[in-house]
């Protein structure tokens, strides 16, 4: 049950691997894939250092809604903005009609607020996610430490990535707790 | 550049050692005499407990071995001396969270300066305890290639109740021949203290302490109060609190009310009492309104060439009273002073330089001071978020964390020093580092003669060295990097620092010695960094770091502060093509030697050349007649292929119409080359202009040269210099003639 597409040549979708079960007390395993919809290779970056606080670009910034469309879980205000450097490998490659996780671990970052959010009630969650890559201002997706020594690779894959700002949602449905997990 | 190589072996006979019987009868005799309650002393041998294998890493509260007596830990800070080194030990093998680790830094003296040396640490020692003493020993990592690596340290055990005894540390090389020897006093149970100044904006509350029992928290934590200072503490990190609280007004974060990191920067430069642009330990942390980015806190101080001086907290994006609010607090404080102290998020350790092992699940794991509440997870799919990390977090580093703030070499810890992240040391050693002590007298100043560079434009800088005391202070005159005794450092933008290497390195003895003071305040020397034996060093465009070291005649080492100075990417195809012209090495090597005739050299010239005749118009076109003009002025002497003498006399007709072109050119600031350099080209083109026969020319030039300077509004002593230097010129140029055989008969 994919979730909306984006615009432009990009697009992105939240989903619920077939077969697994969302229950209360437990993490719901929502994943996020980006797709290239278009006709030409694009460079797109997965979730960084930033990217879920929306400290820096790009933005991918989560949040789930409950039943009446109040926000359950988002991210907090952000701590500091000491974030990583913007290197070659923070880009995926998509060629026409591939797709990539990114949030894959040990590559990228997990979108935290998906990763730990554990619904307490039972009922119909919303999962939100905003992904944003319109700065144009290299200084907005930059490192504000160690950067010096990936700038030059890393600013014409800069220059290539779709503009994009859209938001892709899912509805996932929270069952009660599976017998005999005690919760 | 510092006189002895390496504190580890011994230099002759500047240290007392200690002779282990004899030393073993005193801790005996010192342990019975306070030892009231314990059991007769065991045989050494019964006593002696097995070196111990590199233990697993205990994790809490833990002597890792059996104290017979109830001893003093075996852990803190000593202090030593031998000859010229001075050593602070770092000892941590018992107490709170051992890491069971031996570290130093030492630091040397010339002079009357005291300057950084190098660092090591011993990660995995071997811990034997004696009833009298501990004996740890072990192979250290240095940051220089140390002769003597081996460490055997002895710490003698004495009663809790009584001051800790000096500690002996030997150093030995790999074949065991004894290296230099150390005697160290006890000074602090904490491994470093940091002087801690805290200021805050008006109308924000700073944070004053969290009881850890206000909140449930995990089993193995025990309840206590924390304030800022106390989390530190428990770290082994003395934090001082220092200077007046002061309360700095609203405006200072400019028009829009919150702060961004460049105001906060500034607010520091103005209100932090001890600042200075130099690695020392302290920090400022500054409880501000709200941050531009809306953050909770900062350090602000990751940009500039002395990083990590400054955090700061945002009380509208912290406020509350509620515990869970205050343990917040507690959290961003510690969490932003962590990153002053180099430590970087819990995910991000291995983007450090060198990079550093993530904890579990990508370092999210890490239940540390450095993580984020909200981004805690113990597993991919495990539990995770800030309840999950209060629930589980004991208020504390990691070990990785304990290692790097106890026994992190120097300049990775210390403010001011390494840039944030930054673990490795790139820098030379000797340039870049402050003196901890500075009582030379003398000041060194690097100038640079214009805000920018052009691109390929040859960077020449001014060096100027000057008393800072009323008394007159005696050195040596030898001020440029070409002497000796003047050593140059350059930070590319890349980041890597490379030594300026003259072409030709002139050896100085000491003898020209100047007087500074009221008579003659400062020195000057104009020096050309562009290219050197290593080839150019300015050659991208970019924001380059220099800075200064020169070897004072009673041996300081003075430094500069660094000049940071620009250079500008080409603006035009003109500019592209002029630079390229320029940025030749053969052009370099002319550009340094202003001028030569030599074959090896002809394609330079010819660039050169392209660029006077092809590019007359151009700004960078001064530097082309500068050296043509100079090298006109010269006989040339050049040994041909058959070894015969080949003198090209000097065509002072074309010198002197190449150099008043270059006048005219510098004639206003900031344009054409800087004005020492035009004080050279004056002086040359009057001694051009005698060499054509026009000494009538050649006069009006020395008159000319007092005349434009005076217009410049110099310092009145340079003013009488650059006259005393128009009067010789006239005076040489009178001899000259005279050689020549011509009559000179200007008045
Ligand atoms: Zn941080």
């Amino acid at each position: 049950m994919p979730g909306r597409t984006g615009v432009a040549a990009v697009s992105a979708w939240l989903y619920v691997p077939a077969g697994r079960r969302c229950v209360v007390g437990a993490v719901p395993p929502v994943e996020l894939r980006v797709g290239n919809t278009g006709t030409d290779d694009v460079w797109f970056p997965g979730v960084l250092d930033g990217s879920e606080t929306a400290s820096r670009f790009p933005i991918y910034r989560p949040a789930v809604l409950g039943a009446t469309d109040e926000v359950v879980a988002e991210p907090p205000a952000p701590e500091d903005g000491l974030v990583g450097p913007l290197r070659r490998t923070d880009f995926h490659r998509l060629r026409p009609g591939e797709t990539f996780d990114p949030t894959s671990r040990g590559r990228f970052l997990p979108l935290s607020t998906f990763a730990t959010f554990t619904p307490a009630v039972p009922g119909t969650y919303r999962y939100r996610l905003l992904i944003d890559t319109t700065a144009e201002d290299p200084g907005a997706w930059l490192g504000k430490f160690g950067q010096q020594a990936y700038t030059d690779e890393v600013l014409p894959l800069l220059a290539g990535v779709p503009r994009v700002r859209f938001v892709t949602a899912l509805d996932v449905d929270v069952g009660p707790a599976a017998p005999g997990t005690g919760s | 550049m510092l006189g002895v190589s390496d504190p580890t072996i011994v230099t002759s006979g500047m240290f007392d050692r200690f002779e282990d019987a004899q030393d073993y009868q005193e801790e005996v005799a010192a342990l019975g005499n306070g030892a009231s309650t314990s059991a007769p002393a065991p045989a050494e041998a019964e006593a002696e407990v097995p070196p111990q294998p590199a233990p697993p890493r205990p994790e809490r509260i833990q002597a890792p071995f059996p104290r017979p007596l109830r001893t003093r830990a075996v852990r803190g800070r000593y202090r030593g001396a031998s000859g010229n080194w001075r050593l602070e030990l770092r000892v941590d093998v018992d107490g709170e969270r051992p890491t069971r680790r031996v570290s130093g830094d030492f630091f040397s003296t010339s002079g009357s300066t005291t300057g950084y040396f190098g660092s090591f640490v011993v990660h995995a020692p071997t811990i034997t305890t004696k009833p009298a003493h501990v004996l740890i020993e072990g192979t250290g990592s240095f940051t220089w290639r140390a002769a003597a690596p081996k460490i055997r340290l002895r710490i003698p055990r004495v009663p809790a109740h009584q001051p800790q005894r000096p500690a002996t540390l030997e150093f030995r090389t790999a074949s065991d021949t004894a290296g230099s020897a150390y005697q160290c006093t006890y000074e602090s149970r904490y491994f470093r203290t940091v002087s801690y100044e805290e200021d805050s904006v008006t109308g924000t509350v700073p944070f004053v302490s969290y009881d850890t029992a206000s909140l449930p928290q995990p089993a193995g934590s025990p309840a206590r109060v924390l304030t800022v200072p106390k989390a530190l503490a428990e770290a082994g990190i003395e934090l001082l609190t220092t200077g007046a609280a002061n309360v700095i007004p609203t405006s200072a974060a400019g028009a829009n009310a919150t702060w961004s990191d460049s105001e906060l920067h500034a607010a520091m430069v103005n209100h932090f009492s001890r600042f200075t642009n130099a690695p020392r330990w302290q920090v400022w942390m500054l409880v501000a309104g709200a941050h531009d980015g809306g953050y909770r806190g900062i350090m602000f101080d990751y940009e500039d060439a002395f990083q990590r001086q400054g955090a700061a907290v945002f009380y509208d994006a912290i406020k509350g009273t509620d515990a869970a609010s205050r343990r917040s607090q507690l959290r961003t404080y510690v969490h932003e002073l962590g990153h002053a102290f180099n430590l970087m998020h819990s995910w991000q350790k291995d983007l450090a330089v060198p990079p550093a092992p993530l904890g579990p699940n990508g370092g999210l794991a890490d239940l540390s001071w450095m993580n984020y509440d909200w981004k805690y997870q113990q597993s991919p799919s495990g539990p995770g978020g800030a309840s999950a990390y209060w629930a589980s977090f004991p208020f504390q580093f990691t070990e990785n964390e304990l290692v790097h703030l106890r026994h992190g070499y120097y300049r990775n810890v210390i403010m001011g020093a390494n840039a944030f992240s930054s673990g490795a040391a790139d820098i030379d050693p000797d340039l870049f580092d402050d003196p901890v002590q500075d009582a030379s007298g003398l000041a060194l100043e690097l100038r640079s003669p214009k805000p920018a560079f052009a691109f390929g434009e040859p960077v020449v800088v001014e060096l100027k060295l000057s008393g800072t005391e009323l008394r007159d202070r005696e050195t040596h005159g030898y001020l440029h990097p070409n002497d000796d005794l003047v050593s140059v450092a350059v930070q590319q933008p890349s980041g890597r620092t490379r030594l300026f290497r003259p072409l030709l390195r002139h050896c100085v003895d000491t003898a020209r010695t100047v007087t500074l003071g009221v008579g003659r305040p400062a020195l000057y020397e104009s020096a050309y960094l562009g290219f050197g034996r290593d080839g150019f060093l300015f050659e991208t465009p970019g924001t380059y770091r220099i800075r200064a070291s020169y070897v004072a005649g009673d041996g300081s080492r003075v430094l500069s502060p660094v000049l940071r100075l620009r250079v500008r990417p080409p603006a035009t195809g003109a500019d592209e093509i002029v630079g390229e012209l320029l940025l030749g090495e053969e052009q370099g090597q002319l550009l340094a030697l202003l001028g030569s005739d030599a074959a090896t050299l002809r394609g330079g010239m010819t660039a050169i050349d392209t660029l006077v005749d092809e590019h007359p118009d151009h700004p960078l076109a001064v530097y082309g007649r500068l050296a043509k003009g100079i090298n006109e002025l010269r006989d040339f002497k050049e040994l041909t292929a058959d070894k015969t003498l080949r003198v090209r006399p000097a065509h002072g007709a074309e010198a002197a119409q190449l150099l008043a072109r270059v006048v005219e050119d510098s004639v206003a600031d900031t344009v054409g080359v800087d004005n020492i350099t035009l004080n050279m080209a004056l002086r040359a083109k009057a001694r051009a202009e005698a060499k054509a026969g026009d000494l009538g020319r050649a006069v009006d030039t020395t008159r000319d040269m007092v005349r434009m300077f005076e217009g410049k509004h110099l310092n009145p002593l340079v003013l009488d210099d650059i006259r005393a230097q128009a009067e010789a010129t006239w005076q040489e140029i009178g001899a000259d003639d005279g050689e020549n055989g011509h009559r000179s008969s200007e008045a």
